[in-house]
């Protein structure tokens, strides 16, 4: 099992309850939808993949590691081993296409040959290999979310985690991202994506967890979004 | 650790040096001025010390002996009296020397012939190692047999004493007060520079950076910061140093001013090392903050 949720709550200090009781599992090289209207906790779940919250109850596992009890000194190495795509991009303003990617190599301390070796290869996967020395102000919104997607698979992580990735971009940007992934859960990734875009799931046929005020409401494989879709 | 590390350290500080331009300069400029004010008022500050030194090394007991005394037994209290704690010197007068002196300073060579017996007695002069030593060593001398009085000016000493020392305690406060003032100052103005910086921080945290990897370069240039500061800071104050010790000399004969030469040095080598320390621990402690990710 690559994740594995065991009872996880995560109540947050204003009360707020966004996850209540999530249990469940994913497979090394799954696919997986976590879909539901906003506020019905995809974005707590995906974050705590990465331990970017923790949870109020119960234990996560992911690649082996018990993400509840981690040490913070353990934390950077399981963000290592999980690539994470964001709404918003996230690159960084003053840094080129490449250098967007590079950092992400340099946190984690290697060295100069392997990021000149790798960082050419991820932004030729993701189509990008003509702009590496655009900033992000000179990229289209899709173009930004392909270098970002670079930066999360370029320290090949076992698992790849998108939170609503398509949900600044056009249809066909939103595809080719897609896409991407897929491509990626293919060569062995496991991919988690939090979306809520009822087209891409509903051709996809992929597993599809939906989540409604916190809990799990339906887990199926090849699934749809929603009864109603 | 590889050299990769450090070079990509160096580089993103340099980087982050460019980009903030306006900040990094004012905030090498606060350090220099904060620093300044402190060098400015240490010396001030080490030259009231140096003076109360000098004042109170001019306290001496003197002891006056009975001319009945033979030599050796002037030997043994000599012995004795310098093996009392807290002595420093003792220096033996004979009633001859202090005829002598008095002559001298009569500006009358003849004084001795006129009065044809010499009145005078002889004398210990006794330095203390402390000013607190003063007292105790009087006393213990007072007590000897073959001393016949014991003085050193009491009233005045005590006074001087509380002065010199209230002196010391309210410059030793103000130097605290100020070095608290200035790593306040120049760890708000890193911050400063770091907050402009957050996002850039949350990112290198969720692709994996470790703490130390990100606190680098924001020390570096912390380190930056506070050594071309400290740098500006020293010379400054060295200028004005000594350009004062020039006016004191012409116009303050008789102010004993401490040289420019060890103090401007020690001054330079204190401030640099407090510009490097205070940088590094103000960007440390400011990178904290946004390390919670």
């Amino acid at each position: 099992m690559m994740i594995q949720f065991r009872g996880v709550s995560k109540i947050y200090p204003n009360h707020v309850a966004a996850l209540r009781n999530v249990n469940i599992a994913v497979d090394k090289g799954e696919f997986v939808f976590i879909v539901g209207p906003s506020g019905a906790g995809k974005s707590t779940l995906v974050k705590c993949i990465y331990r970017e919250e923790l949870p109020t109850r119960g234990s996560i596992v992911v690649d082996g590691r018990d993400v509840t009890s981690l040490k913070p000194s353990a934390v950077p190495y399981l963000r290592r081993d999980v690539g994470v795509v964001y709404q918003d991009f996230k690159l960084l303003p003053n840094k080129t296409a490449y250098e967007n990617v590079a950092f992400a190599l340099e946190c984690t301390e290697a060295s100069q040959r392997e990021i000149a070796k790798r960082v050419p290869a991820v932004l030729e996967l993701v189509g990008m290999k003509d702009k590496v020395k655009a900033l992000p102000i000179q990229l289209s919104g899709g173009e930004q979310q392909r270098i970002a997607l670079a930066r999360a698979i370029v320290n090949s992580p076992a698992v790849i985690v998108a939170d609503e990735p398509t949900g600044n971009l056009d249809p066909d940007n939103s595809w080719a991202i897609i896409r991407i992934l897929l491509e990626l859960s293919r060569m062995g990734a496991t991919v988690v994506v939090a979306t809520h875009e009822k087209h891409i799931v509903n051709n996809l046929k992929q597993r599809v967890i939906a989540m409604d005020r916190g809990e799990v409401v339906r887990d199926e494989e090849k699934g749809a979004y929603g009864r109603e879709a | 650790m590889r050299l990769s590390t450090w070079r990509y350290a160096f580089r993103d500080a340099a980087g982050s040096f460019r980009a903030n331009r306006f900040s990094s300069l004012s905030a090498i400029a606060t350090v220099s001025v904060s620093l300044l004010m402190l060098a400015l008022f240490l010396v001030v500050a080490i030259n009231l010390d140096s003076m109360a030194t000098t004042l109170e090394n001019q306290v001496e007991i003197k002891a006056w002996l009975d001319p009945a005394l033979k030599d050796e037994d002037i030997g043994r209290l000599s012995d004795q009296v310098k093996s009392f704690p807290g002595v420093q010197s003792l220096t033996y007068v004979s009633a001859k020397e202090a005829m002598e002196k008095l002559a001298d300073r009569l500006g009358n060579q003849q004084a001795l012939e006129y009065v044809g017996t010499n009145p005078l007695r002889a004398s210990f002069e006794v330095k203390a190692q402390r000013p607190d030593d003063v007292a105790p060593v009087a006393q213990a001398i007072t007590s000897l047999v073959g001393v016949q009085k014991v003085d050193y000016k009491s009233d005045t000493v005590d006074k001087l004493f509380r002065i010199t020392r209230a002196l010391r305690v309210f410059s030793l406060t103000l130097v605290i007060a100020l070095a608290l003032a200035t790593i306040f100052i120049i760890s708000n103005t890193i911050r400063l520079t770091v907050f402009a910086r957050r996002r850039e921080i949350t990112i290198m945290k969720l692709v994996g950076a470790t703490d130390a990897y990100i606190r680098r370069p924001f020390v570096l240039e912390g380190v930056f910061f506070g050594l071309v500061g400290s740098l500006i800071a020293a010379a400054l104050s060295s200028w004005i140093y000594t350009g004062f010790l020039r006016f004191a000399a012409a116009n303050l004969p008789f102010f004993e001013i401490v040289p420019g030469a060890p103090l401007l040095r020690n001054l330079t080598l204190t401030l640099l090392g407090l510009g490097a320390v205070l940088g590094a621990l103000g960007s440390a402690v400011s990178v904290r903050r946004f390390l919670r990710v």
